[in-house]
């Protein structure tokens, strides 16, 4: 076959490139005069999305590749991740002015809800294809499939939030939070947390064979695209300056399971009075649905994964092969937004920043996603893309 | 000799599956040729076979979003 080489207008996309920096920069001055509770996580958004896109930083793949196709490199960048935020977290609990993490850190109860939540978050992760933060990126590098995935994310999380009620009274709050710093000490818990990475760190080698830590740098020629060691660096110090600037965590569910619950109390469900809103808001929900500043991190994301997509011209409209896969990612949707509200944030509240916040609840998250992602990975392998 | 895939549309991990599965059916020095549409094929797929089996991958860039990712079968 003859090199395929296709010209294109260049200055076509450079023009849509231009629009949306306009665009972008447009909702940031507005935020920043108008509504200014939302300009720092907005910004904070469109830098997670410019990383995630550029890196290729996919939390689904660490939990699927490894027994899916037997490859641990992004398994070892999350795990990096995991270390960098624990460290970076510690340190912004002992600053000057700061509350702590054991205020405004994500510790919470952890019981048969976490490990239920983990198994269905696992699972609809690895049939979608991609995790919640994912999800946001490929929609602004133009996947039509992620749209599929984001509607399931705001059924699924409309349900969890109205089932949470009965959650809470009959297992969450039964359960116990465990903080490690409470249980072992602040050293302690470091030492334990950090050596427990690093073990996992190094069994990864048993997977593929790869026992160069530095192998997570290495750069793909030909592309103008970050390693995943890259980007997990960078997820980390902007995770740690958020957490550092605007005292709060990064957060993706939050946000949608507000819009979700904006949109439902518009047709006339009663959301405003569920447990979910009434007590996690803090604030008169009925009224302030939309102020929810995480809806313009998430907002940011998917900005800032369209403007970097574009100005590197890896924008496509891009239709999922089969319909398929389409059911695949709404029921994964779907699975990921339920479950998201059982275990209290997504890949990146409850997991990241869970582990990152030294709490077990964070742990046992990841643990049952992994255990999700096995069954997962057997649907897909022998249904969905079969 | 050269095989081609075709992976436009695919989801992860197909892309990496199929190139996967025809590598294991080639002999050395054969070269499968993946066409892909999935931005993080760019990265996963060449992580996958360089990090796993030390085979060679080139990505050239056809189009806006589009790649051809060639994998050399080198042993």
């Amino acid at each position: 076959m003859a090199e395929v080489v296709i010209i294109r207008n260049r200055d076509k996309t450079s023009f849509s490139a231009s629009a949306t920096l306009f665009v972008i920069t447009l909702i940031g001055y507005e935020l920043y005069t108008l509504h200014n509770y939302a300009f720092l996580p907005y910004i904070f958004g469109l830098a997670f999305g410019y990383v995630i896109q550029r890196s290729r930083f996919c939390f689904a793949s660490c939990f699927r590749d490894i027994f899916v196709i037997r490859t641990a490199s992004m398994t070892r960048a999350l795990l990096l991740l995991l270390a960098l935020t624990t460290v970076g977290f510690a340190i912004i609990n002992f600053l000057p002015g700061q509350a702590g993490l054991a205020v405004t850190g994500k510790i919470y109860p952890v019981g048969i809800h976490t490990a239920l939540a983990g198994i269905f978050f696992g699972f609809g992760m690895v049939i979608a294809g991609n995790c919640v933060s994912g999800c946001l990126v490929r929609m602004g590098e133009g996947y039509l499939m992620q749209l599929s995935t984001f509607a399931g994310l705001l059924f699924g999380s409309l349900l969890g939030a109205w089932h949470l009620d009965w959650w809470v009274s009959v297992m969450i709050t039964p359960s116990w939070t465990y903080f490690l710093p409470d249980l072992f000490s602040w050293p302690g818990a470091l030492i334990i947390q950090l050596s427990l990475l690093a073990v996992l760190f190094k069994l990864t080698a048993k997977i593929d064979g790869v026992s160069d830590p530095l192998a997570l740098f290495r750069k793909q020629q030909g592309v103008p695209i970050w390693s995943y060691g890259t980007g997990a660096v960078a997820l980390a110090v902007l995770n740690i300056l958020m957490y550092w600037l605007w005292g709060k965590q990064w957060g993706i569910t939050g946000g949608i399971t507000h819009i979700s619950g904006w949109a439902a109390n518009k047709m006339g469900i009663p959301a405003m009075n569920w447990w979910y809103f009434n007590n996690l808001s803090g604030e008169n929900v009925a009224a302030s649905f939309l102020r929810y500043p995480l809806i313009f991190l998430s907002l940011g994301m998917v900005g800032g994964s369209l403007f970097s997509s574009l100005i590197n011209r890896e924008f496509k409209i891009r239709r999922p092969r089969t319909a398929k896969y389409i059911c695949a990612g709404l029921a994964g949707g779907f699975m990921m937004g339920y479950s998201s509200r059982l275990a209290f944030g997504c890949n990146i509240g409850a997991l990241l920043n869970g582990i990152g916040s030294l709490s077990v609840h964070g742990w046992v998250f990841g643990l049952f996603i992994f255990i999700g992602a096995i069954f997962g990975g057997k649907v897909l392998v022998r249904y969905v893309i079969s | 000799m050269d095989y081609y895939i075709d992976a436009l549309g695919e989801m992860c991990p197909v892309p990496i599956i199929k190139a996967e599965l025809k590598m294991l059916k080639l002999n050395a020095h054969d070269r499968v040729i993946l066409t892909t549409d999935h931005n993080c094929s760019t990265s996963s797929v060449t992580n996958h076979f360089y990090s796993k089996y030390r085979y060679p991958c080139e990505v050239k860039r056809l189009d806006d979003g589009i790649w051809e990712i060639i994998i050399e079968k080198t042993a």
